[in-house]
């Protein structure tokens, strides 16, 4: 009999605390080898971080996320790479490699509030 | 009806001889409208489309035709199409705009709208053809439904064992419930890390308003009635704060006050009001995650809070906000929970269904389950199946709306209320269809606009215009034709109240076809969404069911009005089904019976058409 309480409160926990512990863990597993940029309309935060510092030579894992409510663009014209729409949520993972040192800005493409034109940030290798 | 019929024999011809012209139609597109909202062409008709953005990046999906562009701001997209399938078509914007990108909608009528004057003529046949039989036939049975299946026709699940073991036993229904309580920790944690965000391509968003919703509008609340409150994770917390025990039956006393909820209090009333105060934010919550998380977080916590203060299951039968249509809807529902044999229950003491045993609990619902004869407040939680020593209690399949002709409560726990409460439930729930198809499916951006509360001016008079919508104006006409009944009736024997109340009733077949429709132009264009979620539930990058690049895929949207007209009808069956019975009920006349019940019949047949103006016109 005690043993189907303990059985329930087992099920309880694993189906809430440790499932979020589970979620998060993930993730962070997920993510350790990759830069997280954050997709937002200037007004909203802006690309987060704004400047993104890189090693020379070393491959890069870079996670764009588009936490906003419209879709953005990325776009590094001295690398030429180009994510042309980024939807609301949407997740776009990218592997390059630089081999220059120096600074490379970079854009959204997407006409996405009326400071788009502000939605800019640098990538800063050394 | 003679102009109706001329007008259709004209169009019929007008269609064989219609030479396409060309028609160029300059759309401007800004959040959440387009401008023209509603487009009107001839079927034949070749049709230029120039998308013109004047904010940000839109889109264009028109439903039916399935075709679809896009343009950035500055740089309008044309797009071409021949108009050779009629009726009304909603175009859709396809790009993620902004929250209320899933509700930018505007019409394209093709006419003639051939698709609304076959409804029209469905439904009107379907009335006409009732009155006929009610006229012409030689006795209809008021045992049977449609003449075939007899009223009292009950299939029981119980009689097989391992479903009765399966219901006796403790596990059940609590693993079911942890399922959910499962998914449901996974739509709270997408909830708080969604923020923000669109809410389109959120794990909670679209599992709860999408597919929870859609479920629980076409299949779990119809067939099942309140199955999903037997499922629901959300009084698990309260329950075991009460108790003691999770799993098991404690015995030492309950916990917490227990205090006993107010005895005026004890009906639908707090139901239909806090379900009416939540549907005032439903433009927040279905479209921004957090908010979402903040009214299923209030839930649970105000679930768990309740149960300490008071006892039992107060929370579920006054307090949740989806309980109300629920315990309403399920009076139609084609299962139910019975005693087998009430002369058993008669003598057996105590009722341990009631007051519990070392098996289960006494009915946390505050049914006396010996004695209970509608679904209303049955949360089929089970436990009268395992506190029953003589196993005795039933569950049932039974004919759909079998539970609409029980006699409404009009004695008993509610004092003077005399099912008024029921039938405001069933009011307000038809305003609130209305009034979320306006807002969420509708070509309006104005009222997009007092939805999201741009201004609190607008929000107020969304507030209050929808308020009068399920208050006044929706149970007034109900009211006059109620008058009329009375009038033509002739008779005295029934009170206007009385047959105000008692025919109510019918708002709940109504109120089912018309969700059900409602729900069609949901999960259609939009349940694409659900295979992205289920793989990236967080917006993190996941893929972990492969199918997170999914894209945005509108499904069948060209059998959208088709269903729609299909439920409407099935709904108007029902109701021309139940409503002669009800009044054969309240009149010992046959004749006085049939004079009341022609107004309501046209009643029914004329909101049904209403119904399908709204949705298909």
């Amino acid at each position: 009999m005690a043993r189907r309480e303990v059985i329930g409160i087992i099920l309880v926990i694993v189906c809430t605390v440790v499932t979020v512990f589970g979620i998060f863990a993930y993730k962070s597993v997920k993510e350790l080898n990759e830069v997280t940029l954050l997709a937002r309309a200037p007004e909203k935060g802006n690309w987060s971080p704004q400047t993104i510092r890189l090693q020379k030579g070393k491959e890069v894992n870079l996670l764009i996320r588009n936490t906003d409510i419209v879709s953005h663009g990325f776009y590094v014209p001295a690398l030429n790479i180009v994510v042309k729409e980024l939807k609301a949520g949407e997740v776009k993972k990218l592997n390059f490699t630089i081999e220059d040192a120096g600074e490379y800005p970079f854009y959204c493409v997407v006409w996405c509030s009326d400071y788009h034109m502000y939605m800019r940030g640098k990538i800063i290798v050394r | 009806m003679k102009r109706l019929i001329a007008t259709l024999i004209l169009s019929i011809l007008a269609i064989q001889f219609a030479a396409g012209e060309q028609k160029r139609i300059e759309l401007r597109a800004a959040r959440y409208s387009y401008s023209p909202n509603i487009i009107k062409v001839n079927r034949g008709d070749v049709v230029t489309i120039r998308l013109i953005s004047t904010d940000v990046t839109h889109g264009f999906f028109l439903d039916g035709y399935e075709i679809s562009l896009f343009a950035h701001p500055g740089k309008p997209q044309e797009i071409t199409f021949k108009a050779d399938k009629s009726g009304r078509f909603s175009f859709r914007c396809s790009r993620t705009c902004g929250e209320f990108h899933p509700y930018m909608i505007g019409y394209i009528r093709v006419l003639p709208n051939l698709t609304f004057y076959a409804g029209f003529l469905i439904l009107t046949i379907l009335g006409i053809f009732s009155l006929l039989l009610l006229l012409f036939g030689k006795k209809i049975s008021n045992e049977k439904l449609f003449g075939i299946i007899p009223l009292n026709w009950r299939f029981e699940l119980t009689k097989f064992k391992p479903v009765r073991a399966l219901f006796k036993s403790r596990w059940f229904p609590f693993a079911v419930i942890i399922i959910n309580l499962f998914i449901f920790t996974w739509i709270l944690v997408s909830g708080i890390t969604g923020g923000f965000s669109a809410g389109n391509y959120n794990f909670g968003i679209m599992f709860v308003w999408i597919l929870w919703w859609v479920v629980l509008m076409f299949i779990l609340v119809p067939l099942g009635g309140r199955v999903w409150c037997m499922m629901c994770p959300f009084p698990l917390f309260g329950d075991w704060l009460q108790r003691g025990k999770l799993v098991n039956v404690g015995k030492k006393k309950p916990r917490g006050l227990r205090k006993r909820w107010p005895r005026e209090l004890r009906n639908l009333w707090p139901l239909t009001f806090l379900f009416f105060v939540t549907t005032f934010f439903s433009g927040f919550f279905t479209v921004r995650p957090l908010a979402t998380f903040i009214l299923l977080a209030v839930i649970i916590g105000f679930a768990t809070i309740i149960s300490v203060i008071y006892e039992r299951r107060t929370f579920c039968l006054y307090f949740c906000p989806v309980s109300g249509f629920q315990g309403l809807y399920s009076n139609f529902a084609a299962i139910e929970v019975r005693a087998k044999d009430r002369e058993v229950c008669k003598k057996h003491t105590p009722k341990t269904c009631f007051v519990g045993n070392e098996k289960g609990y006494g009915c946390p619902w505050n049914e006396q389950p010996y004695s209970m004869s509608r679904n209303t407040n049955c949360g089929m939680c089970l436990e009268c199946f395992k506190t029953c020593p003589y196993d005795n209690m039933a569950c049932s399949l039974r004919p759909l709306g079998a539970g609409l002709i029980e006699e409404p409560k009009r004695s008993g726990v509610s004092h003077g209320s005399q099912g008024l409460d029921e039938a405001f439930k069933g009011f307000t729930m038809i305003g609130i269809m209305i009034v979320f198809f306006l807002t969420m499916q509708g070509p309006y951006g104005i009222f997009k606009d007092m939805v999201r509360a741009i201004s609190i001016k607008g929000y107020l008079a969304f507030i209050a215009g929808h308020s009068i919508v399920s208050f006044v104006l929706v149970p007034g006409i109900f009211l006059l034709f109620a008058f009329f009944s009375k009038m033509v009736s002739r008779s005295r024997e029934v009170a206007l109240k009385r047959l105000f109340v008692d025919f109510s009733a019918l708002f709940i077949p109504i109120g089912l076809g018309a969700w059900a429709a409602f729900s069609v132009g949901i999960i259609l264009p939009n349940g694409s969404y659900l295979l992205h979620v289920i793989s990236d539930p967080f917006a993190w990058g996941w893929d972990l069911l492969g199918t997170a690049k999914f894209p945005w895929t509108p499904f069948m949207t060209g059998l959208m009005p088709y269903l729609q007209i299909f439920f409407l009808a099935a709904g108007l069956l029902f109701c021309l089904e139940y409503g002669y019975k009800i009044a054969r009920r309240m009149y010992s006349g046959l004749k006085e019976a049939a004079r009341a019940w022609v107004p309501i019949l046209i009643f029914l047949v004329g909101i049904h058409i209403a119904l399908l103006w709204l949705f298909v016109g």
